[in-house]
């Protein structure tokens, strides 16, 4: 190879290094300008998720007022509205990226929600942008209660979120839905609903497994509680 | 400058497009990966460094590494310093390495868990892009 070819390839390499270090959001013009729109399969499926999500969180507001006691407001006039940005395509990430950071108010450890169902926390806050810890990541273990009885669980995260530690005569059934009760969380924000129950390996409690309203990779605009 | 960078960059454009429209069905297929592994087995080093550095520009999905990126801008370059080291021909090595890439790819990524239902596809469709890659900067050197 030519010396003055090597000399142009360093020259970009390094342009590029530049680039990835210091103006990363560049590269998420270009990947935008690169991803086609998406097509109309696909923003039907983004539809049902937040139509479904919206019944999800009507049930919520329904076992509550079915006898979940001392229910704080929804924090709901102090939130930050953010876009979420298209994630390197993997889709068993248990994290994403947010358009709001420092600047707009961000905090780490604020609730992340999607049509008022809680989908994680922030883990991270940079100048004008923000890593979320979904509830798909395994690390995650946060207190939730269950149903109109509010029987408290513990909420473990992973690729199938689980409700676990349930009193074995808890009245938990398929359908009830699993709301926030963790400090430093809004309280009775939907997570999940119970999809079946069954007992623990030890057998001595009850675990439920979970479905949920949405597809956290079709996931675009989000609410970051304050 | 020769002709081999433009077509590297024409590869990793179609390995981009289509990356990005497959994944906006929910078909997550990592082209791109794909791409810059067959690159180190067919570009001298600074070439396939620029190649490489604009796929991790493009990819890289927030203002800090992630375990992810690392992998996929390591790998390749770890495949081009050992492309001599196995003695069969380019494409098996090409198509060997892109699935060791992968393999390690998925186990970094998922914390040490394979989901056999999102590698296999992926796999298959980094191998069958990879080799495609291969053949078509072969004929356009």
């Amino acid at each position: 190879m030519k010396k003055q070819n090597v000399t142009i390839f360093i020259v970009l390499v390094a342009v590029l290094l530049v680039l990835i270090g210091f103006e990363s959001s560049y590269g998420w013009k270009l990947r935008s300008l690169l991803a086609p729109g998406l097509p109309m399969g696909a923003a039907t499926q983004n539809d049902n998720p937040s139509l479904v999500a919206e019944n999800e969180a009507l049930q919520a507001q329904l076992d509550e007022l079915k006898g979940v006691a001392a229910i704080l407001p929804k924090a709901t006039s102090g939130d930050i509205p953010a876009m979420v940005y298209s994630r390197y395509p993997f889709n068993f990430k248990n994290e994403f990226l947010v358009d709001a950071g420092a600047h707009q108010g961000v905090e780490q450890g604020n609730a992340v929600t999607f049509q008022g169902i809680f989908i994680g926390t922030v883990e991270q806050v940079f100048p004008d942008s923000s890593l979320v810890q979904t509830v798909f990541d395994t690390s995650v273990k946060l207190p939730v209660r269950v149903g109109a009885s509010g029987s408290d669980a513990l909420f473990v995260g992973g690729a199938s979120p689980m409700a676990t530690s349930i009193e074995k005569k808890a009245p938990v059934a398929p359908g009830d839905v699993v709301y926030s009760a963790a400090p430093g969380i809004p309280y009775d924000l939907p997570i999940a609903i119970v999809a079946s129950t069954g007992t623990s390996p030890d057998d001595l409690f009850m675990n439920a497994t979970l479905s949920f309203a949405y597809d956290i990779n079709s996931i675009e605009t989000v609410l970051i509680a304050k | 400058m020769t002709l081999k960078l433009p077509a590297g960059l024409v590869v990793l454009f179609i390995a981009l497009v289509l990356q990005f429209w497959f994944a906006s069905f929910g078909w997550y297929l990592d082209l791109a990966f794909a791409a810059v592994i067959s690159f180190a087995f067919i570009f001298d080093f600074w070439p396939f460094m620029v190649l490489l550095l604009a796929a991790v520009f493009i990819l890289n999905w927030k203002p800090t590494a992630s375990i992810e990126i690392l992998v996929f801008a390591l790998y390749p370059i770890a495949a081009h310093f050992s492309r001599s080291l196995l003695h069969w021909a380019t494409w098996l090595v090409n198509v060997f390495a892109i699935f060791a890439g992968f393999l390690i790819l998925y186990l970094v990524a998922g914390h040490g868990t394979l989901r056999p239902a999102f590698f296999i596809p992926d796999v298959v469709a980094g191998m069958l892009f990879g080799a495609i890659s291969l053949l078509l900067l072969h004929q356009w050197q």
